[in-house]
């Protein structure tokens, strides 16, 4: 089923005319705006702070982190980051990538991996901001 | 196998400034997520596992080759940035005539140089001092 041509159909390239793609479409050019403007202050903020503190000791790297501002700030940035690199990565392998088994394996590694990426600077962020001391 | 018609090939055009930029602005997306994000993990993962694995770290980022890597990720960065938000002004429906957007295409270019120039420039005196 779906809204494929006969001629689409055929060549198996149904899977991309699927009644649900043209919301999740719109959802995806959505967020990916979205978090582009957040990123827009979230960034230049995350750039410049972080190599201004390229020569930090543990101590003061650490301390700068704990700092409740610092903590949500980086928090968002990174969660944001991670979203809207999934999304970009996302749509260049749909462009790119006309296999639709390919595909399917480059979307989940670039899922898995954003995903694994976006967990493990959470964790370390909340490791320096709440564990060690 | 599959002969369903694609767009045009791109090496039949010759290259220009917009088509140049808009390539430019996945590539940068693409080592911005994949090499970006790996040093942001890098550093922050370091700083969580404690002051000795730090100061390795903190040697390796602070050598040289890394200090240039460190740059060109700046520069990819303000050009990603800086492009985006010409992205996002044309998604209003601003600048998407010829002139205007060669004028901001290089206006980008220049900006981003600037930026990233300028962003080192704090960083290095910061440094010595």
């Amino acid at each position: 089923m779906g809204i494929c041509t006969p001629k689409g159909c055929v060549m198996s390239i149904s899977f991309l005319s699927k009644p649900k793609a043209a919301n999740t479409g719109t959802n995806h050019w959505w967020w990916q705006r979205a978090t582009a403007i957040c990123l827009i202050p979230l960034s230049i903020w995350f750039v410049v702070s972080v190599l201004g503190h390229i020569n930090d000791d543990h101590a003061a790297a650490s301390n700068w982190i704990k700092s409740i501002p610092v903590t949500i700030l980086l928090l968002s940035f990174m969660v944001t980051v991670f979203y809207h690199a999934k999304l970009g990565l996302q749509v260049i392998a749909e462009d790119y990538v006309h296999d639709a088994s390919t595909l399917k394996t480059i979307l989940f590694f670039i899922n898995a991996s954003m995903i694994l990426g976006g967990l493990a600077s959470v964790s370390a962020i909340v490791v320096i901001s709440f564990i060690i001391p | 196998m599959d002969k369903t018609p694609l767009s045009p090939h791109l090496q039949v055009y010759r290259p220009q400034l917009t088509s140049v930029l808009s390539i430019s602005h996945r590539a940068t997306g693409v080592v911005l997520s994949v090499a970006g994000t790996a040093i942001i993990l890098y550093w922050l993962i370091a700083i969580a596992l404690g002051a000795d694995t730090y100061s390795e770290a903190k040697e390796i980022l602070g050598s040289l080759p890394a200090k240039i890597v460190l740059f060109g990720w700046t520069g990819a960065f303000y050009y990603h940035l800086l492009n985006g938000v010409r992205h996002l002004l044309w998604d209003t429906g601003w600048g998407l005539d010829l002139p205007t957007a060669y004028k901001t295409g290089y206006g980008v270019l220049i900006f981003s140089i600037l930026l990233s120039i300028s962003t080192w420039a704090y960083v290095l005196q910061k440094v010595v001092s």
